[in-house]
């Protein structure tokens, strides 16, 4: 499976976009988890403005936002 | 008492006296200093009955006991006074160079009271305070204001100033410090100008902070020094400032969008935010004095309609108020109107929020072109806020200058209750730049109940609710979800606490979300000898919540003004939170439950007052 990561705010700033090839299922959270983002950034996904919930499956092709919760402003 | 000096500065601009005296000892224990130690000098000092903008009215500068301390996030203080715009008790909250010095110079606030004659400057150096006349500053943006004051008093010189907007009374009116930090909310520019009060200058000789404990203070600050320089989200900051994750925050529907009808702009996202700013236009990066993190930007546009010299340019707060919010998404523009403001004197949150309010009363046919004086309002018109709106409002000209100088909520009661249906704010003050329906429901809550309105810097709960910080030492473990209403009654109890004591040690927000709760305990201790464990720290913290709902008690506000306008409890159309219902009454109730507030009243059991030694002050304020 075959999927299209794309961070967006400060996600960008530790990964570029990228795409990930995954054996088998893989949940938004295994995905999340398996690229290794410092805990404090908390990232989540999100599509067409709807956020990912984390043990949604992916679908090959698909392409995931990457955005973090971590700051105010 | 280490850590402060013990002396407060009084001055009477009636009479042109300045004297300096000793705040009761205790008082810095129990309301330890910023906004919970000028609440308790008000309720000493301050008349309840006084008008806002009266000469009796007394405006007071309080310092935290961390001010001169080189410790990143350190260097805040509050202003706090009845503001003119709500009504009630308010603070605001400022950075920048100016709290360290004034602690140096002797002194660990000052009180305001009275009006001067002829516009005038407070200086105030080692210990000693002289009110000069300065009519030659009336009149002058506070660039210039503050650049002429440079130059007589030595570059060295710290200065707070008002602008035009502050002498002319609008009610949303900033104090800024060195041009570039800002007092921004709750109206206190207009307090200052309604005392002829034009600048205050503040220079010391000797740079001595004196900690209880200097050995253990030492340690602990050259650790946290070290762990907000490394920090994966401040170094973020430090890199793109505070509007680094907007793009982020649009993704989340927290962003609002003209004025609070959207959660969802794509293309805005990436237009606006932070690493756009450090890509086009940054100059280089500045910070409150000590700390490492140095958020602050210093831009330069050189070309186009928005262009502008090198200097102060817009944080997070700013570039959505004059983005997004009235539908624009040009980046220079929000960087032009946020100096202009800040010439003008005057809070980039309320001015943008009030502008939107105007566009959408346009769009509705609630105002029209007379209103406007012949101007046509349009969504996304920067070039014409720029131009006409902006000084207008400061210069109270026409007609649109006066019914928007007051704020949106004074403007929607002169136009007529349907355009009260699209004032977005909480107790008189317009909402920041954070929409709890995408942010956090959280928000929601705080925002309601915080004594000075709608204010994201009340409490931490948009970083609680966003996973920024977890504090198991006082039981706040668990993992909360910003969509959800769940846990965020209990969330806000502590959230309250922690805002208040923020506010009061004046330390700043985004820096000590890398302190832990028994750091910030050995904080005070090391630094001002308190002695406290984690209850006693909670609990001076819950204690200035209280006093300050007691203060806005007597100011006439009860239970049923905790609340916040009905759009942002309307469920989003689009984004993130497209449809998700805010459980407000249901968290407002539970929050109530568990902080023993009246649900008629909105103010604690005699028990609690008790429990919490606020007696005294109960009794003074509600049979006053
Ligand atoms: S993080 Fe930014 S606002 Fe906070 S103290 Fe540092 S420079 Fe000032």
């Amino acid at each position: 499976m075959r999927i299209f990561v794309e961070p967006i705010g400060i996600v960008r700033g530790r990964m570029c976009p990228q795409v990930v090839d995954i054996d088998g299922d893989c949940a938004v959270g295994e995905l999340i988890e398996s690229l290794n983002f410092p805990a404090k950034l908390n990232v989540i996904a999100v599509t067409d403005g709807r956020r990912v919930a984390s043990n949604e499956k992916l679908q090959d092709g698909a392409t995931v936002k990457l955005v973090s919760l971590a700051l105010g402003g | 008492m280490k850590g402060s000096t013990g002396h407060f500065l009084y001055v009477d601009l009636s009479d042109g006296l300045t004297n300096s005296f000793c705040p009761p000892i205790d008082y810095y224990s129990r309301f330890i200093g910023g906004s919970g130690f000028a609440a308790r000098l008000f309720v000493e000092r301050g008349n309840f009955e006084a008008d806002p903008l009266d000469p009796e009215a007394l405006l007071t500068f309080s310092l935290g006991p961390f001010a001169g301390l080189n410790l990143s996030g350190a260097s805040r203080f509050s202003a706090a006074a009845c503001s003119p715009l709500t009504g009630h008790w308010a603070d605001s909250s400022c950075g920048g160079n100016f709290a360290p010095e004034l602690k140096f110079a002797g002194f660990d606030g000052i009180l305001v009271s009275g009006k001067a004659k002829k516009p005038s400057v407070l200086v105030i150096s080692d210990h000693t305070a002289k009110i000069e006349t300065y009519p030659e500053l009336w009149g002058l943006g506070v660039e210039k204001a503050t650049a002429t004051l440079k130059q007589k008093f030595g570059k060295a010189s710290k200065t707070l100033v008002i602008g035009p907007a502050g002498e002319n009374l609008v009610k949303f009116a900033c104090i800024m410090n060195d041009g570039h930090s800002a007092f921004g909310r709750t109206g206190l520019g207009a307090v200052m100008g309604s005392k002829g009060l034009k600048a205050i200058v503040v220079r010391a000789k000797d740079r001595n902070f004196l900690a209880e404990d200097p050995m253990a203070c030492r340690k602990l600050v050259s650790e946290l020094n070290s762990r907000i320089k490394e920090s994966v989200t401040l170094s973020v900051m430090r890199e793109n400032g505070t509007a680094a994750n907007l793009e982020g925050g649009v993704h989340l529907g927290d962003v609002p969008i003209r004025n609070f009808t959207s959660n969802f702009w794509e293309e805005m996202a990436e237009a606006l935010t932070g690493s756009t700013l450090s890509e086009k236009y940054l100059k280089r990066r500045a910070n409150c004095d000590f700390c490492s993190v140095a958020c602050k930007r210093i831009v330069e546009i050189t070309q186009g309609p928005f262009a502008i010299p090198k200097g102060p340019g817009p944080e997070y707060e700013t570039i959505v108020s004059f983005g997004s919010l009235i539908g624009s998404m040009d980046l220079a523009a929000t960087c032009k109107a946020g100096r202009i403001c800040n010439d003008l004197g005057m809070d980039t949150i309320s001015s943008g929020a009030t502008i939107a309010w105007a566009l959408e009363a346009f769009e509705n046919g609630d105002i029209g072109v007379k209103e406007c004086d012949g101007i046509q309002l349009k969504w996304g018109d920067i070039n014409t806020i720029i131009d006409h709106i902006l000084p207008s409002i400061a210069y109270k000209k026409g007609n649109l200058g006066s019914l928007l100088s007051d704020g949106s909520v004074a403007a929607a009661k002169k136009i007529g209750p349907s355009s009260q249906d699209y004032n977005v704010q909480a107790k008189g003050l317009e909402a920041p730049m954070h929409d709890p329906r995408g942010g956090g429901h959280g928000l929601a809550l705080t925002y309601a109940v915080s004594h000075r309105g709608a204010c994201h810097v009340s409490s931490p709960m948009l970083f609680m609710e966003m996973g920024a910080c977890y504090y198991p030492e006082v039981g706040f473990d668990y993992e909360l979800d910003p969509l959800s209403s769940e846990n965020k009654a209990e969330s806000a109890v502590l959230a309250m606490a922690l805002g208040a004591l923020e506010n009061s040690a004046c330390l700043c927000q985004f820096a000590d979300r890398e302190i832990s709760i028994p750091e910030w305990v050995a904080l005070f201790n090391s630094v001002a000898g308190f002695n406290w464990d984690i209850h006693d720290m909670i609990k001076a913290g819950r204690r200035i919540f209280y006093l300050q709902r007691l203060m806005n008690h007597r100011y006439g506000l009860r239970a049923e003004d905790d609340k916040i306008s009905s759009r942002l409890l309307t469920p989003a159309v689009d984004g993130a939170p497209a449809g998700i219902v805010i459980e407000f009454e249901k968290m407002r109730t539970k929050f109530y439950n568990l902080m023993d507030l009246n649900p008629e009243t909105g103010i604690p059991s005699r028990k609690t007052l008790v429990d919490y030694n606020l007696e005294i002050e109960a009794d003074i304020i509600l049979k006053g």
